[in-house]
């Protein structure tokens, strides 16, 4: 098997909910792509993620559904434990990114958004639900994230993301960028710039590429 | 007050043609503003939605500045996870929302549906019962409820439904029979209290939120044993997640009226139903906070032409409920475009 091929089965694996295929496609990896596995970084890197922003892909043009898009991350946020297990010095280092539900009480996409950065090798914080701005602002803070991650399901949760981004921006703190979604994010487009965030996602699987890049262009802000 | 507006016909009528395959006068609506109906009352959102007085003038205060060709005695969805153990968490700026799931595996083997008499349920029954004696023949009243397949997301969780269906689905199949059974004694209180028909939301029919298999095997078999029992016409919707992927199957498992998304080609739907269903939406409430009266124009005779010629269809946002955020003089402009643009038949063009 090429890479590539490991890829699409391993998409396709997680599409069926298929846990032990999965890992069992990424067991075969060491012998059929020299040492791509032997660290477990790279791992998520060539495969994990590759696969579920594919999968992310496939849910933002209607061809799979939540639930697959929900089981997939949960599988995966496993598996690097269970396969690669050792901690990684070669790797560069995962930023250190929170994810919360701000005044919200949904919490599916906070835990999908979770799953996806575990398995891209992130050691994401859990900040809860149901916080306020201003709490979770200074929570941010506490914990000096590099990014902060938000999921809202419910309007009026999501138009507070603008008083977040407000505090955040006076409180003296070093830019931190704030990167959202959530189903009023899908339905209406507009929002995201509306509450000034940072960026916004329509599907968890994007994730650990919008960190990346959000924090890569907030270093290269003056 | 559009509603006092002099028409042919009254929104009975124009309800029954549209229900019997008749064309109407003109597009029928039912613009849901239920949250802003605290503020026309200068009532806090919490007594609106608790109070069976208030939740009946503000619904006819709604109907009556906006020529509403419905009623509806919902109040808000996380009633029917209260009714299940769970709690109501109140805000003074957005619906109620269900609290902590009060279900989980090791409740399931013993639950029983709630007594149809359970202070959250009886809520709603008592708003059916007062509103059609209030609109007694001259607007229909709607009841509605959360579908055996999508009342688990209150119940356990979203994650919670999901591992149960793919780690248990016995005891998956187990919730939703109890589910069942408690959706047919709802919708039949709500029925028997003058509700003519009932809208069902049952968003995780949808194939963007679960695999259409298990939705077939499970939801399906439900929602046609459902609609069975209750004979009565009755609506699903999906709370805004795109529908035509399953229309037909829910119009063969009895469903009249289909909630489309505005993500659906309303043409393809009606096609994709041979016009059999009675099509409902499907403005987006969400994006309609930031429209000035010029959007609404052009947005309202978009959506008229987008609809099926027959006049089978009802103009609602697509999830259901206008989001507060949404001004009441746009709901007003709305309505009048609806009146100005909505006429049948429709001109050839638009
Ligand atoms: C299923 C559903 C229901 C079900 C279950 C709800 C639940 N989860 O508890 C039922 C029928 C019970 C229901 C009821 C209600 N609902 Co509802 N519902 C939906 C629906 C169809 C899906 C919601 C859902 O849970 N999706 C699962 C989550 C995980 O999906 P998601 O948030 O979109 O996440 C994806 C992406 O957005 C992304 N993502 C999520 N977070 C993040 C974060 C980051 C950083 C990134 C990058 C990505 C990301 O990842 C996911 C995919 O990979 C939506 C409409 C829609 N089309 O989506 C309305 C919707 C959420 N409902 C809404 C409302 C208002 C309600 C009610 C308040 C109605 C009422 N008056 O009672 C109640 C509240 C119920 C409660 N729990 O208390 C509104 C909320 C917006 C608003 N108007 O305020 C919506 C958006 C409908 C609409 N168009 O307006 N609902």
């Amino acid at each position: 098997m090429t890479p590539d091929d490991v890829l699409m089965a391993f998409e396709a694996a997680l599409l069926d909910a298929d846990r032990a295929g999965a890992a069992r496609l990424l067991r075969t990896l060491p012998t059929s792509a020299g040492q791509v596995a032997a660290s477990g970084a790279l791992l998520a890197d060539r495969v994990i993620v590759p696969a579920l922003e594919r999968i992310g892909s496939a849910f933002e043009r209607g061809d799979v559904a939540l639930s697959q898009v929900y089981l997939a991350g949960r599988i995966c946020e496993g598996l690097l434990d269970e396969i690669a297990p050792a901690p990684d010095v070669t790797a560069t280092p995962r930023p250190r990114v929170g994810v919360a539900a701000l005044e919200d009480h949904h919490l599916l996409g906070k835990r999908m958004v979770l799953s996806v950065l575990r398995a891209a090798g992130f050691a994401p914080l859990d900040l809860g639900h149901g916080m306020r701005a201003a709490e979770l602002a200074r929570r941010a803070r506490e914990e000096q994230l590099d990014a902060l991650l938000v999921s809202a399901l419910m309007l009026r949760s999501a138009l507070r993301v603008k008083d977040l981004v407000a505090i955040l921006a006076k409180d003296g703190g070093p830019a931190l960028p704030v990167i959202v979604g959530g189903a009023p994010f899908r339905l209406d487009p507009a929002l995201a710039g509306e509450v000034a965030a940072t960026a916004w996602g329509r599907s968890a699987s994007e994730a650990p590429r919008l960190v990346m890049s959000a924090i890569e262009s907030s270093r290269g802000a003056p | 007050m559009i509603g006092r507006e002099p028409e042919a016909l009254t929104p009975a009528q124009r309800i029954e043609r549209v229900l019997g395959g008749q064309r109407p006068d003109r597009f029928a609506y039912f613009l849901n503003a239920g949250l802003h109906a605290a503020g026309l009352l200068g009532v806090p959102l919490e007594d609106l939605l608790s109070r069976v007085d208030l939740a009946v003038e503000g619904a006819l205060l709604v109907q009556e500045r906006l020529g509403n060709d419905l009623v509806t005695s919902f109040l808000h969805a996380a009633g029917e996870a209260q009714a299940f153990g769970g709690e109501v968490l109140f805000f003074d700026d957005g619906p109620p929302n269900a609290g902590t799931p009060p279900l989980g595996l090791a409740s399931l083997a013993s639950l029983r549906p709630p007594p149809i008499d359970h202070p959250a349920l009886a809520l709603r029954v008592e708003v059916t019962r007062a509103l059609a004696a209030r609109v007694a023949g001259r607007i229909p009243v709607a009841g509605a409820l959360v579908a055996p397949f999508s009342l688990p997301v209150m119940q356990l969780g979203f994650s919670g439904w999901l591992d149960l269906l793919h780690e248990a689905p016995r005891e998956a199949e187990h919730l939703i029979a109890v589910n069942l059974d408690h959706c047919i004694a709802f919708a039949r209180a709500q029925l028997a209290a003058g509700a003519s028909a009932i809208l069902a939301f049952e968003p995780l029919a949808s194939t963007q939120l679960v695999a259409p298999r298990i939705f077939h095997d499970l939801g399906l078999p439900a929602l046609r044993r459902f609609g069975a029992a209750i004979g009565a016409p009755f609506a699903v919707s999906t709370a805004s997640a795109p529908i035509a992927a399953v229309a037909n199957d829910l119009v063969d498992a009895g469903a009249l009226m289909i909630g489309a998304s505005d993500q659906d080609d309303l043409v393809a739907l009606e096609a994709a139903t041979s016009g059999k269903a009675v099509i409902l939406g499907n403005l987006n409430g969400l994006r309609m906070r930031a429209w000035t009266p010029g959007d609404v124009d052009r947005e309202v005779r978009a959506l008229v032409a987008r609809l099926p010629a027959s006049g089978r269809a009802v103009v609602t946002e697509h999830h259901g409920e206008v989001p507060l955020a949404v001004p009441f003089d746009t709901l007003v402009h709305v309505a009048q475009a609806l009146r100005r643009h909505g006429r049948l038949p429709r001109r050839a063009d638009g």
